[in-house]
């Protein structure tokens, strides 16, 4: 697939107005990633040795394997941080640009998801799920009485069908 | 009854025909959209499974990976967009075909190539798997541990781009794998002191999230509208008699290509296909006309990225490692059904496996059958909106993800394995390994104590099976480093992943094919 020309921006990664791809990379994101990485696997390590052992057993104890873990990670994260600070980066090709409509559409449906988390223990299935389905239509650009309310009714129905009465699983 | 009889009964109970139809139907509508992937959809059906009994699962679970496997040839072939990775080498010839007024003709060699791949790869999984498990039945901590590492660097230097990112994915997985109570003593480890979080993660949310929700959030921060409309003049459907003679040469080449593909862990469909198509390039009489709408180019590519199936059923069923993606995620379920995939279930479950086979065979003949029915519908699928799309897969991720537990805990790890599943997407780090070091963490944790404890260190090295497996671990990581350090050299582009680098060069080559006419 190729980028369009819908959107406008001149973020990172995003597309500019002509649909063309940056040329260039900055150095940031990958020293980001880096550093983020470094202070994960640290953590793991210090959390590593700090696992309460109930017996000392000959050989590796509970706390070897995810040391192991976590010196290797940290170890591998300091070489993509020195990768980081010495190559010179290249653009990322792999992914498709991200577009700011996109981000807004991510973080609403992100925002729907714990929306539905949260409201569904408290009221129920029935009521939760269209409301939710209809949420996340919109979000992606459906319009409508079939999108926004005939759909999200009949796929909460067929799911409500499907996990009651056919799994006999409770939602 | 006799495992045999026992199996084969078990797969002819009318609800598992009825499971294995539903998940036919679901695969090949998974298949028939582009984005949505077999190991999506799989990981989605799986939090819907798990009540069901282990044959029924297994029926649904698999007739996806079958269905999804002829659905994704539908819009290579019309609209030149892969329905999965698997199928991006029948656009090579599959579009150019359909431009011709032979998308029938397109369809129906591609379904033909499809279910003689399969076929064929099941009768080698039924001769070959056992074997293979019993030979895998004598391995002992040292190879277990062993086997473990090979297909966890298998996966990195196939999938990863950056061989250090793939290394910190699989660690990462392996740490993921520690989260929960110690196999042996008991202790608990990375709780924090919450109770939900002692029974380990749960995989089920974490590859849902990994594979379903990480992959909905990117086609929604990347979305554009774009609109390719099917070729709708479908042509004529059944090859003559010369038409099917061309097709033997290929078809063979590439159902080999296809089983040693399937059997290598971690190597898929859209490798093979790549593969094949090269392979039955090379030793073609007609290399011109590959590229432009060869019946021979199609047959090569569906029928090695179809056979990989078989093969990666042996390496998952008899070894216990996942031979693609989407057997990571039907092991899982398998290992919630209380069946760990693996030697044992030869000798544990011998009906299972029997009605595995059937489940296949069955799905593949019945795949057949309704790609042969001319599915105007299919195609007129193809032209909902994504939005309906978006909000199914996001409601069955988190209802799925619910009833594997039936608490709110296990929806909130799919979440944040989501969000982490498109960070890392987002930045190079490949998803596999993680789930593969979750699936298999403990395997290794357990079987490197108890190798350590028995006979020390050097027994890695001194057993042959194990030395071996260790070996072709470290080549596999080396070779990767030593092609981007010569292209370093050079001043070339980065190689990148194997896949990347087969994609692009047979990519080139079909474009350089067309372009010669």
């Amino acid at each position: 697939m190729t980028p369009s020309s819908s959107t406008t921006s001149g973020r990172e990664g995003e597309v500019d107005a002509g649909g063309e791809r940056p040329t260039t990379a900055p150095r940031w994101p990958e020293i980001t990633i880096a550093l983020t990485a470094v202070a994960l696997t640290g953590s793991v390590l210090l959390l590593a040795n700090a696992i309460e052992l109930r017996l000392e057993l000959p050989g590796l104890t509970p706390r070897s394997w995810p040391t192991f873990l976590g010196a290797l990670g940290l170890g591998l994260s300091l070489i993509l941080l020195v990768t980081a600070l010495v190559k010179a980066p290249r653009p990322n090709t792999d992914n498709e640009a991200t577009t700011r409509p996109g981000w807004i559409k991510l973080l609403l449906a992100v925002a729907a998801t714990i929306a539905f988390i949260v409201v569904w223990p408290l009221t129920a299935f029935v009521v939760a799920a269209p409301v939710f389905v209809s949420a996340v239509t919109a979000i992606g650009g459906g319009r409508g009485i079939r999108a926004l309310i005939i759909y999200p009714v009949v796929m909460t129905g067929a799911l409500y069908a499907m996990f009651n009465l056919l799994l006999r699983v409770p939602l | 009854m006799n495992p045999l009889e026992s199996g084969l009964s078990a797969v002819l109970d009318p609800v598992t025909l009825l499971c294995l139809m539903i998940g036919l139907l679901v695969g090949t509508l998974v298949g028939v959209f582009p984005g949505i992937t077999g190991s999506m959809a799989v990981a989605l059906a799986a939090g819907f499974t798990l009540t069901l009994e282990p044959v029924q699962g297994l029926a649904v679970l698999l007739s996806i990976y079958v269905g999804a496997n002829y659905g994704d040839r539908i819009p290579a072939i019309l609209v030149n967009t892969p329905g999965t990775p698997a199928a991006i080498a029948t656009t090579f010839d599959g579009y150019p075909m359909a431009k011709q007024g032979k998308a029938g003709l397109a369809l129906v060699v591609s379904a033909l190539a499809s279910t003689v791949g399969i076929l064929v790869s099941m009768v080698v999984f039924i001769i070959a798997a056992q074997p293979v498990a019993k030979l895998a039945l004598n391995f002992g901590p040292p190879e277990m541990f062993a086997l473990v590492v090979f297909g966890l660097t298998i996966m990195i230097s196939i999938s990863s781009k950056s061989i250090v990112k793939g290394v910190l994915a699989g660690a990462v997985g392996l740490t993921l794998g520690t989260i929960g109570r110690d196999p042996i003593t008991g202790d608990q480890r990375f709780t924090f002191g919450l109770n939900d979080l002692s029974g380990g993660l749960d995989f089920i949310a974490v590859i849902i999230g990994l594979f379903g929700i990480a992959e909905l959030f990117d086609q929604l921060l990347t979305h554009r509208e774009q609109k390719t409309k099917p070729i709708s003049s479908l042509g004529r459907w059944w090859p003559t008699k010369k038409e099917y003679k061309e097709m033997g040469k290929p078809m063979a080449l590439s159902t080999g290509v296809g089983i040693v593909v399937g059997i290598v862990p971690a190597a898929g469909g859209d490798i093979a296909g790549l593969i094949g198509w090269d392979r039955a390039r090379a030793v073609s009489k007609n290399k011109d006309k590959f590229g432009k709408g060869s019946i021979e180019g199609i047959t090569a590519a569906d029928g090695a990225s179809s056979a990989t199936l078989g093969g990666s059923l042996i390496t998952t069923m008899a070894l216990g490692i996942p031979g693609d993606s989407v057997m990571a995620v039907m092991i899982g379920s398998m290992i919630i059904w209380g069946l760990q995939p693996g030697p044992q279930l030869f000798t544990n479950n011998p009906d299972l496996v029997v009605s595995i086979a059937a489940i296949m065979i069955v799905a593949t003949v019945v795949s057949l059958g309704i790609s042969l029915v001319r599915m105007r519908g299919m195609v007129k699928l193809m032209d909902l909106p994504n939005y309906y799309i978006w909000s199914a897969i996001l409601i069955f991720c988190v209802v799925g993800t619910y009833t594997v537990t039936n608490n709110m805990y296990t929806v909130i790890v799919m979440l944040i394995s989501g969000v982490i599943g498109l960070v890392m997407k987002r930045t190079g780090f490949p998803a596999g390994p993680v789930v593969l070091g979750l699936l298999l963490g403990p395997l290794a944790e357990a079987n490197l104590r108890r190798a350590l404890l028995i006979d020390g260190p050097t027994i890695f090295f001194t057993q042959p099976i194990s030395a071996v497996m260790l070996a072709l671990a470290a080549v596999a990581i080396l070779v990767p480093i030593i092609a981007k350090v010569r292209a370093a050299r050079r001043g070339t582009v980065d190689p990148g992943s194997l896949e990347d680098r087969l994609a692009d060069r047979t990519q080139r080559e079909a474009a350089e094919s067309k372009s010669e006419r």
